[in-house]
């Protein structure tokens, strides 16, 4: 089983959509333990990719080579309003049938890493945005994964907000080095965050830019700003 | 461990009534009760004929209570335990859906009462008088709860069930964890109109006699409906006040120690 995301010409169509084709001829190859972030606006197909890496969705045609370990963080958060944070946390390693002690541990050891172990008897409600996302990424971390999805994570949340969980999702990714595929409509994000970013437009995707700006960017770099203008070029 | 299974007891998104506010309310609709029928019972009952004299004592109407409750109880035990998995067939998929919907919503829309002498008939065949009681109780309540089901199940957001996926929750554990939790208010409402439903229903399910041919009184199920019913009949004013009282503060009484707490428990379980 590889670490890798690798789409062979992809295609999904849903029959009874206006436009058939959510995702056409898709081909890409995200690396072991790359940052990957797909942009395009609302509609394009980018957030059906993500669930057919997931398994959500089944290709109409073409081959998906996924890994196992596959995690994802939503956008609305996705959080069970019943439990506690812990539980919360606790909720996919439960369903994989880890023992106690291990749950214990490892939601321990995911809520410390997204500054959130003092609110673990708190409930999802009682939280602020940008805390309930920290939930998400830390309940999607802890069944540990290979691969970890995050479909616009942040496209609800304040700027200041959303600057402080680009920071914390960097720190998380060089410290776990699992391979990160993320999602957004943003192109300064994702020249913020992503080693490449994927362009997709009408279900295909345009084109890919590498972005080898040192960490961390600044968003008023000459280099930056010659990046977003490339995404945007290829959006346009 | 405490800390995955730790749950605190602060409620703070619903409003909940005291317990002198429903008592003051209780008191005042028995008032009422009391003021505005009596005298209008005094003038009708000399009109009515005499069927059982005997009186009706305190232990009698207390009996007339717990009987009725249990009736009302075990006919809401088999409406949700069939109500759940009926739901959740209809929402399994689209195609279900489309026949079993218009199906039940047929049939839910027929009265219960239409079908009842056929109910009575049977049980009383049978010699299970309690039978008849219950099983028209249960149908009056079932389809409050599996409609009201069916609602909350399609309220369930996307993301929801996509991290239910992701997270590898299927089966009975996907039920358990997830989609009762998520349909629990509307398990509550549900069951809320299922037992106003019941109570509705009541006067005549235990009423059976009107439904035997060449039935009496003695042949119905005693309960406060069949109290209320016979004490009107026989002008036994006393009777039909302390019977309608009883039923009021049980329903007053159940609608604070269970309802209202319900409810707002069911607060905790709503998606924003």
């Amino acid at each position: 089983m590889t670490d890798r995301i690798i789409f062979d010409d992809v295609s999904k169509s849903y029959p009874s959509a206006a436009n058939k084709w959510a995702v056409k001829d898709f081909s890409l190859e995200v690396k072991k333990e790359e940052f990957f972030c797909l942009v395009g606006p609302s509609g394009c197909g980018k957030s059906t990719v993500l669930k057919l890496i997931v398994g959500l969705e089944k290709p109409t045609s073409g081959k998906i080579e996924r890994a196992e370990a596959i995690s994802m963080v939503f956008q609305s958060g996705a959080l069970l309003p019943w439990l506690t944070v812990a539980a919360n946390v606790a909720f996919g390693l439960e369903m994989i049938g880890k023992d106690e002690h291990e749950v214990h541990d490892l939601c321990n050891k995911y809520l410390q890493m997204v500054n959130l172990l003092h609110f673990s008897s708190k409930y999802p409600r009682e939280l602020s945005g940008g805390q309930r996302q920290r939930v998400g990424i830390a309940r999607a971390l802890a069944v540990e994964p290979k691969v970890l999805l995050l479909d616009e994570p942040f496209s609800a949340l304040d700027p200041i907000t959303t600057e402080e969980l680009h920071k914390d999702l960097l720190a998380i990714w060089k410290e776990t080095k699992i391979t990160i595929i993320m999602v957004s409509h943003l192109l300064e994000e994702a020249v913020l965050l992503a080693d490449r970013v994927g362009v997709m437009a009408n279900g295909s995707l345009k084109g890919i830019v590498e972005i080898t700006l040192k960490r961390p960017r600044k968003d008023t770099d000459a280099d930056f700003i010659q990046r977003v203008k490339k995404l945007k070029n290829l959006l346009s | 461990m405490n800390v995955v299974r730790h749950y605190h007891h602060s409620f703070h998104y619903s409003y909940e009534t005291s317990l002198k506010k429903h008592f003051f309310v209780i008191g005042l609709a028995a008032l009422g009760i009391i003021v505005l029928l009596l005298p209008a019972l005094h003038f009708i009952a000399p009109t009515r004929i005499l069927i059982s004299p005997n009186d009706l004592s305190s232990a009698r109407l207390i009996e007339a209570c717990f009987a009725t409750v249990y009736r009302l109880t075990i006919a809401y035990i088999f409406a949700i335990v069939l109500a759940i998995p009926l739901a959740l067939v209809i929402t399994k998929s689209p195609k279900f859906e489309r026949i079993l919907l218009p199906t039940f919503d047929i049939i839910q829309s027929i009265p219960v009462l239409a079908f009842f002498p056929v109910i009575v008939l049977v049980f009383v065949k049978v010699n299970f008088f309690d039978g008849a009681a219950i099983f028209v109780l249960f149908m009056a309540m079932l389809w409050n709860i599996v409609f009201s089901m069916v609602g909350g199940l399609k309220t369930i957001p996307q993301d929801i069930e996509a991290a239910a996926f992701v997270f590898k929750s299927k089966g009975l554990r996907k039920l358990a964890k997830i989609t009762l939790p998520a349909v629990f208010p509307y398990l509550v409402t549900g069951s809320l109109l299922a037992w106003a439903q019941g109570w509705n229903i009541l006067i005549v399910a235990e009423v059976l006699h009107n439904y035997i041919p060449n039935g009496n009184s003695s042949q119905d199920l005693y309960g406060l409906g069949s109290l209320l019913v016979n004490a009107s009949y026989q002008g036994k004013n006393l009777v039909f006040i302390s019977s309608l009282v009883a039923m009021i503060i049980i329903i007053g009484l159940m609608n604070f120690f269970i309802w209202q707490k319900l409810l707002h428990l069911a607060e905790r379980y709503k998606f924003d």
